[in-house]
């Protein structure tokens, strides 16, 4: 499903990635594991567009995401979830109106709107915060409302950016946990972190990186 | 597609509310810049207006050989009076100019050289594309080379002192009034770039969500037209009031009667949502470049 053949993306005064390849599969879950300045999050800015990409070939689905237009980038992020490490949730909006926000860019129905927001917003278990705001949630919440806007658009794949990063150890589990359970639903989901010990025990794939190289798993 | 749209009304509304100080100052300066240009245009129209006044006064005043007699002077007469250029005019007969005569100086003039010396004379008026020095020169030409005319008169170094100051008011007008739009639509487009500034984290996630440039303009581009409205708004009322209050105190001096109330007010209107288009558009256009 995504294919890095080596994949130089580097700027200043980060260092980016280096000749980097890796091959994920649909539905697998990958961990991008590292220090901070590894290059994890230059792997998932590449992934969705926001990084020029200076050598090599970066496959999804098929298509060479380094040739594509800003039109055809635009529509590629329609087709990604991102998760952020600080949630990046408009705190004027409601849950409701900030997980509807990716079928608004879609230009989805409004009667469509309504019933695929309730569907995540209840794969998620959240459907009580629904007319919360933001700043009325805890952080471990927050993470929720941002992954059940990532989840609303039906992904192909799910980008998550130190989705932990801001979380105790308990809602840390609780955020790995939905991610597992969205990969069995078929979601590729491609998640960094530094937190070694949230990963020790897991079945899936970890990528480990040091200044912008992969090195041995 | 009309949802989206209504969406992204709503969105515009939501947004002058969530950056409401800057739309305050957006909307102040859209309101300030109108109400200049509309007193501008006052002040102009007003110049404008005492300026056609007097040049309606102007007058060639052209005498006619002292030795025709009364016939021949009413020919003459009746002869410039059917060209084109003149409007109306008034004949002075010898005796009539002896009248002025003794108006003006308190004798008889037939007593004082013991004749009557005076021509016979005409007084015309020009029709308005002849109200200015080229115009009278022009005039003054094709009436020179009838043969029974003595002598035109007419203001000329008045006219031409008045000419230039008018074109000089006028061209600074003009000059002024352009330099005040773009520095109007500068100040407008960089208070836009301070409510996108200050909306920055929520386009730039928009960005990341993939949203197209129209779905991320369109709303401050309205923002912009919604700012323009209630900024053109304010400065019809402005303007309205102003009218009102310089009429009552000034007129017939200075008469603001020259615009209907609904046009001034429809024309702010159109020029605030005008600025604040044209602002918005420049301001996003920098954003999104950068």
């Amino acid at each position: 499903m995504v294919h890095f053949n080596k994949i130089t993306a580097t700027y200043f005064p980060n260092i980016g990635i280096d000749n980097f390849s890796l091959r994920i599969n649909k539905g697998e879950m990958v961990f991008l594991v590292g220090p901070t300045g590894a290059g994890k999050s230059t792997v998932l800015k590449c992934l969705y567009g926001d990084v020029n990409i200076q050598k090599g070939i970066l496959s999804l689905e098929g298509s060479d995401i380094t040739k594509l237009s800003l039109k055809q980038i635009q529509k590629l992020r329609r087709k990604i979830g991102i998760v952020f490490q600080d949630y990046r949730l408009i705190n004027e909006r409601t849950v409701f109106d900030n997980i509807s926000l990716p079928l608004r860019i879609d230009k989805t129905p409004s009667s469509q709107i309504k019933l695929r927001t309730n569907e995540a917003l209840y794969e998620i278990g959240i459907e009580h915060l629904a007319k919360r705001f933001p700043s009325e949630l805890s952080s471990g919440e927050q993470q929720r409302v941002s992954i059940c806007r990532a989840l609303v658009k039906k992904p192909v794949m799910i980008l998550a950016d130190e989705p932990t990063g801001n979380l105790d150890p308990e809602a840390s589990i609780e955020i790995v946990k939905i991610f597992e359970r969205l990969s069995e639903l078929g979601i590729t989901i491609v998640m960094s972190t530094h937190n070694h010990s949230l990963i020790q025990n897991t079945k899936h794939t970890i990528i480990n990186l040091h200044l912008g190289t992969r090195v041995l798993s | 597609m009309i949802s989206s749209f209504i969406f992204l009304i709503g969105e515009s509304f939501k947004g002058i509310w969530r950056t409401r100080v800057q739309s305050f100052s957006s909307i102040l300066m859209i309101m300030i810049s109108i109400s200049l240009l509309v007193s501008g245009y006052f002040v102009y129209t007003n110049f404008n207006r005492y300026s056609d006044e007097l040049k309606s006064s102007y007058q060639m005043e052209v005498f006619f050989n002292s030795e025709l007699d009364s016939i021949e002077c009413r020919d003459s007469y009746n002869k410039i009076y059917s060209f084109p250029f003149i409007k109306k005019g008034e004949y002075i007969s010898k005796k009539r100019a002896g009248d002025i005569f003794y108006k003006q100086f308190g004798q008889d003039i037939n007593f004082v050289f013991g004749t009557n010396p005076l021509p016979c004379s005409g007084r015309y008026d020009m029709v308005e594309s002849f109200r200015n020095i080229d115009g009278l020169n022009e005039i003054k030409e094709k009436i020179s080379i009838l043969s029974r005319v003595e002598d035109i008169h007419y203001p000329s170094e008045f006219i031409i002192k008045f000419d230039n100051l008018s074109s000089d008011l006028i061209a600074g007008f003009i000059i002024g009034g352009i330099i005040f739009l773009f520095i109007s639509i500068f100040i407008i487009s960089n208070t836009i770039k301070m409510v996108i500034h200050a909306r920055r984290s929520q386009l730039e996630l928009l960005i990341l969500l993939g949203a197209s440039n129209i779905f991320i303009k369109t709303p401050l581009i309205l923002e912009g037209i919604f700012h323009g409205i209630i900024g053109g708004l304010f400065a019809g009322g402005i303007s309205i009031l102003m009218k009102t209050i310089l009429t009552y105190l000034f007129y017939p001096t200075i008469s603001l009667q020259i615009i209907l109330n609904s046009i001034l007010i429809f024309s702010c209107l159109i020029i605030g949502v005008l600025f604040g288009m044209i602002g918005s558009i420049i301001g996003i256009g920098r954003y999104l470049e950068k």
